[in-house]
């Protein structure tokens, strides 16, 4: 069964490697005084800016959906128990999935000219994953 | 292919003599770095491999770590314009798949 949990932990740290592999470069072509340094690239800079928002917001996020979670009175249902704040915590860090998938798949389109139909495959799997996983928090919680 | 020869190389810094082999090839220093990327894979899996302590070897893993080397010594390439922009990103974007690819299969 697929996890969404361990799905999202292994895309944010994709998010952050790729991240913090930009940052490096960056900082230091800029040190160094590189005659064509890749932030001169729009694509690249764009995805640096993208990453960086996606992360930092992440904490925020996070934050948000924790008081969320510690606001809700707990109703009981039949042989469980009812959170609905785990539905939009579920919404909100699929997005961020979806968003660091999309950030990183552009680079791919554009540098390596990957064909419309491996991405669409690719999407779509990512997608039913991510319902799945999602299904089953809202279902077993976890 | 014909190459220009070494008479036509006006800059003489180490940075022009380096850099003279990317006016005739402009993936010469990329190609390069792909064979080091494949050369490092196996060296590291075939360690791996004869490794008593290492019980399972992992190729996807000996790639990931093979293409953050590369990346790296890209990057330092680039100050001496051996390695071009646009070839520097085209190895940044390929080893990302396979760093990728290391972290999702983990």
């Amino acid at each position: 069964m697929a996890s969404f949990f361990e799905l999202f932990v292994k895309f944010m740290f994709i998010g952050l490697i790729s991240f913090s592999l930009f940052a490096f470069t960056i900082t230091t072509q800029e040190e160094n005084n590189v005659d064509n340094p890749i932030i001169e690239n729009s694509l690249i800079e764009s995805t640096y800016s993208s990453l960086s928002e996606d992360l930092g917001g992440l904490r925020d996020k996070g934050q948000a959906q924790k008081t969320l979670f510690e606001s809700e009175n707990p109703t009981s249902g039949f042989g469980t128990i009812l959170l609905f704040s785990i539905v939009s915590a579920g919404k909100v860090f699929n997005g961020m999935v979806i968003g660091i998938f999309n950030t990183l798949i552009k680079l791919l389109i554009v540098f390596l000219g990957l064909d419309p139909i491996i991405v669409s495959v690719i999407s779509t799997l990512l997608i039913l994953t991510i319902i799945v996983g999602l299904w089953s928090i809202y279902k077993l919680g976890g | 292919m014909v190459c220009n020869g070494l008479e036509t190389l006006t800059d003489n810094t180490i940075k022009g003599i380096l850099s003279f082999p990317t006016s005739c090839d402009y993936y010469f220093y990329g190609k390069i770095m792909g064979a080091f990327f494949i050369i490092l894979s196996f060296i590291l899996y075939y360690r791996d491999r004869t490794d008593k302590l290492v019980l399972k070897p992992d190729m996807l893993s000996c790639m990931g770590v093979s293409a953050i080397a590369t990346m790296i010594i890209s990057l330092f390439m680039t100050f001496l314009n051996m390695v071009q922009p646009d070839v520097f990103i085209e190895i940044i974007v390929v080893g990302m798949i396979f760093v990728s690819i290391w972290l999702i299969k983990k």
